[in-house]
């Protein structure tokens, strides 16, 4: 059940009533439905693995109350250590294992082996990635000390299939989402109202912007030793572009649809294409992802090694950004995309400036270096989308040369006003939450209905008629 | 939460009105590729506003001819006149037999054929029907049965051009232009016909494609039968010649004969004739020039000898 799908139109309607009819009720009934809405959402999506999940979730509920309410220091490690094992156990087992199997066989061959690859696929269950790293942040924060454990299931279950986020994020924390249920949340219409809005922005990123751009990106990957070199330098940032419009449209889809519900959630992305360094880059792309990997994974370690000064801060860098990369899935290509990032780090730990955000004031002075950055990242993000290291190579190997300066061959005029209106609008409102808050305050309401009216016109105008998932379900 | 519901509602309405006035005052035709949901370009891609306006005309052709490109590019007035027959050709791109009703209904107000041909291509009977909604909604004007294409039609695309064509239409009344005869590749023969600039074909065998038949389809065709039966004017189902290589991807064609036998006297003209992938057609499904006139002669040959075509008028006046 797609967003963009009638079905969850359908279900999102009854769910809202429902919700918000709640409300008289208790802080508990809105929760049961909220609960209900997530196991159905995803048993409609993925019947097969929602009994898994429930274990999961089942698991990690008994779990933290085993950390918690155990009081010798020893068996709480054994329990924390357990959950580790177990939540990432599963992740490795239904996202890598082939992976390294695959590679191991490989490896075996060279050296004179004759073994044979897995024949057998493992399913992916769909938001494995995030409801991990979820359920893993909240034992860890539990552990930790750092939130109360949930002793209500219905909360701790209401959190994890919560199903705006349930397939493809926010990274929501525990701690951010637990306290909200505990209170009846009151109909909130400028919470409700944003919420709606930023749902249009997404939508338009989504269906307009990202499915314009996939064919056009699609095609020059599949032929890469027959594109010309300029074809492949326009693909790439394309490319930045349609990640960028798909995963933040699904985001601000996601977040507008808690929001609907009077549950804001993490932002995801805040103008991410046009940043001046890398530190920056990763401040403001997947914003929720690269924060739990800052507290959970770089933290502790740069904790660890803080007494190698600089290079444990190299160590930690690379390890987090190799982790990032895994996190995308098991292709070498994802590893060598972490790697190429903490490479990118270096000059900017070895000068200390990990943190520093640029100082130049206006923004003209700042173009040239988010132009540097732009580019550098498309043509980084070329490993994304690549299917292996070999292809990757030969796209970068097919730029230079004589090709580069003919015209290339993409036909983007067909989405040339919709991407002019989208990079425009991410650019006016680069620091807000979403493209489209900065028209809810201070303006006549036609002015805005009609700017809404518009964009809706526009979405009708320029939308792709091809149903597309989004990108970030794979992950 | 009323409120919001209420508000919401009155949004929506406001959008909608916000859209129709967009498509209304954008130019048409758009600039090509500019909107990707908006780009059917009058004329089409078969000179479809020209024959409309024609056919608005008063005239006498005894033989009406319907369906979709394969009957445009297929079936040359030229070559019926030449036995003495008056015909008229109504084909649109893509016209399946839902838009071939509408087609005959406005038809046959003003005229009364003798005779309709109509070609039924057997990968046309399924509910594609989106190309050939964009090609009447956009070069014909935009009446209640033409809308109803619209909606049947299902797609953003459809909505798009119908609003656009009938709020011009509202506003400025239908459609006028001025398409050009002949743009270098196609001709436009007075009668309904489209010539294409000679050229060959190199056949490639495509995948098997089952022959769907939708009962909307099938449904549009009986009725279309029984309009014709209460004028007592004689219905006759072509399948026009296409590639050998293009024919022996069909699968269920059997069934797809039976089912037109069914409806009405069916000619399959696909193997009566000598004609050669290569030499007598440019593309896959339709035949070019020594082939069309190949294919009509032989035709007419068939419907004389079986008796199913009334006195030719044109040969009486002679």
């Amino acid at each position: 059940m797609l967003f963009l799908s009638s079905e969850f139109i359908v279900f999102f309607a009854v769910v809202f009533v429902l919700y918000w009819a709640m409300e008289r009720v208790s802080a508990t009934a809105q929760n049961l439905v909220l609960l209900a809405g997530g196991l159905f959402f995803y048993g409609w999506a993925d019947l097969r693995f929602l009994a898994l999940l429930t274990l999961s979730a089942a698991t990690n509920y008994g779990l933290g109350l085993a950390i918690e309410d155990t009081k010798s220091e020893p068996r709480r490690r054994v329990w924390f250590w357990f959950g580790m094992v177990f939540n990432f156990g599963l992740l490795a087992y239904f996202k890598y294992f082939g992976f390294f199997y695959d590679s191991f066989v490989d490896l075996l061959n060279q050296f004179g082996g004759h073994s044979e690859h897995l024949s057998l696929k493992i399913a992916l269950p769909l938001g494995i990635s995030f409801f991990t790293f979820q359920v893993a942040g909240y034992l860890i924060d539990v552990f930790n000390g750092g939130i109360e454990v949930c002793r209500k299931p219905v909360h701790f279950f209401t959190y994890v299939f919560h199903f705006p986020k349930l397939l493809s994020g926010p990274v929501e924390r525990a701690q951010a989402f637990l306290p909200r249920l505990t209170l009846v949340r009151a109909f909130d219409r400028a919470l409700v109202t944003d919420g709606a809005r930023q749902i249009l922005w997404g939508i338009f990123a989504k269906a307009v912007i990202a499915d314009n751009l996939a064919p056009l990106v699609d095609r020059v990957h599949a032929d890469i030793p027959g594109s010309g070199g300029s074809t492949l330098l326009l693909a790439a940032p394309l490319y930045l572009i349609q990640l960028f419009a798909d995963f933040s449209g699904y985001s601000n889809m996601a977040i507008g649809t808690s929001k609907m519900l009077g549950i804001p959630l993490a932002i995801n992305f805040r103008g991410p294409l046009f940043v001046a360094n890398i530190s920056e880059f990763w401040r403001k792309w997947h914003i929720s992802l690269t924060s739990w990997m800052m507290d959970y994974v770089f933290t502790p370690i740069s904790f660890l090694l803080r007494d190698k000064g600089r290079v444990g801060m190299v160590i930690a860098i690379f390890i987090t950004f190799l982790a990032v990369g895994i996190w995308h899935g098991a292709n070498w290509t994802f590893m060598a995309f972490g790697l190429v990032q903490g490479v990118y780090f270096l000059p900017l730990v070895l000068s200390g400036k990990v943190n520093v955000t640029s100082r130049k004031d206006r923004w003209w002075q700042q173009v040239p270096a988010m132009l540097g950055m732009f580019v550098l990242m498309s043509l980084t993000f070329v490993l994304m989308r690549a299917t292996d290291l070999s292809a990757a190579w030969m796209y970068m190997q097919g730029i230079p040369n004589a090709s580069l300066f003919e015209t290339p061959d993409i036909d983007i005029w067909t989405i040339f006003i919709p991407l002019f209106v989208f990079v425009g609008m991410e650019w006016y409102t680069r620091g807000m939450d979403h493209a489209l808050q900065t028209w809810a305050t201070e303006r006549h309401w036609f002015f805005r209905w009609t700017s809404y009216g518009l964009l809706i016109t526009l979405i009708l105008l320029s939308m792709s008629t091809q149903e597309a998932g989004f990108i970030y379900f794979q992950f | 939460m009323l409120r919001f519901l209420l508000r919401l509602s009155a949004f929506f309405l406001f959008s909608s009105v916000v859209y129709v006035v967009v498509l209304t005052f954008l130019p048409r035709p758009m600039p090509y590729r500019v909107l990707r949901n908006l780009n059917v370009p009058l004329g089409g891609n078969g000179h479809n506003y020209t024959r409309l306006q024609e056919a608005d005309r008063p005239g006498d052709p005894e033989i009406l001819i319907l369906g979709s490109s394969s009957a445009y590019r297929g079936f040359d007035p030229r070559v019926f006149a030449a036995r003495g027959y008056r015909s008229f050709n109504l084909g649109s791109s893509s016209q399946t037999p839902i838009q071939s009703e509408v087609l005959l209904h406005r038809y046959l107000k003003t005229h009364t054929p003798r005779t309709v041909l109509m070609e039924v291509a057997p990968l046309g009977l399924d509910l594609s029907i989106l190309e050939g909604t964009l090609d009447l909604v956009t070069n014909a004007p935009v009446d209640v049965p033409t809308f109803e294409l619209v909606v049947d039609a299902g797609n953003i695309r459809a909505w798009n051009a119908g609003i656009h064509a009938l709020g011009k239409q509202l506003l400025w009344g239908p459609v006028r232009t001025t398409e050009m005869a002949d743009n270098g590749l196609d001709r436009y023969i007075p009668g309904g016909y489209v010539e294409r600039r000679m050229s060959h074909y190199s056949p490639v065998r495509g995948k098997d494609e089952p022959i769907v038949m939708a009962p909307e389809q099938l449904e549009a065709l009986e009725r279309i039968k029984a309009t014709l039966d209460g004028r007592g004017i004689q219905l006759i189902l072509v399948e026009a010649p296409v590639t050998k290589v293009h024919s022996s991807t069909y699968i269920g064609h059997d069934r797809y004969v039976a089912c037109m036998r069914a409806i009405a006297p069916f000619i399959n003209m696909n193997g009566v004739l000598p004609l050669d992938d290569s030499l007598h057609f440019y593309d896959p499904f339709h035949l070019n020039q020594t082939g069309v006139e190949m294919f009509d002669r032989a035709l007419l040959d068939t419907l004389d000898r079986t008796g199913q075509l009334p006195p030719p008028s044109l040969r009486n006046e002679n």
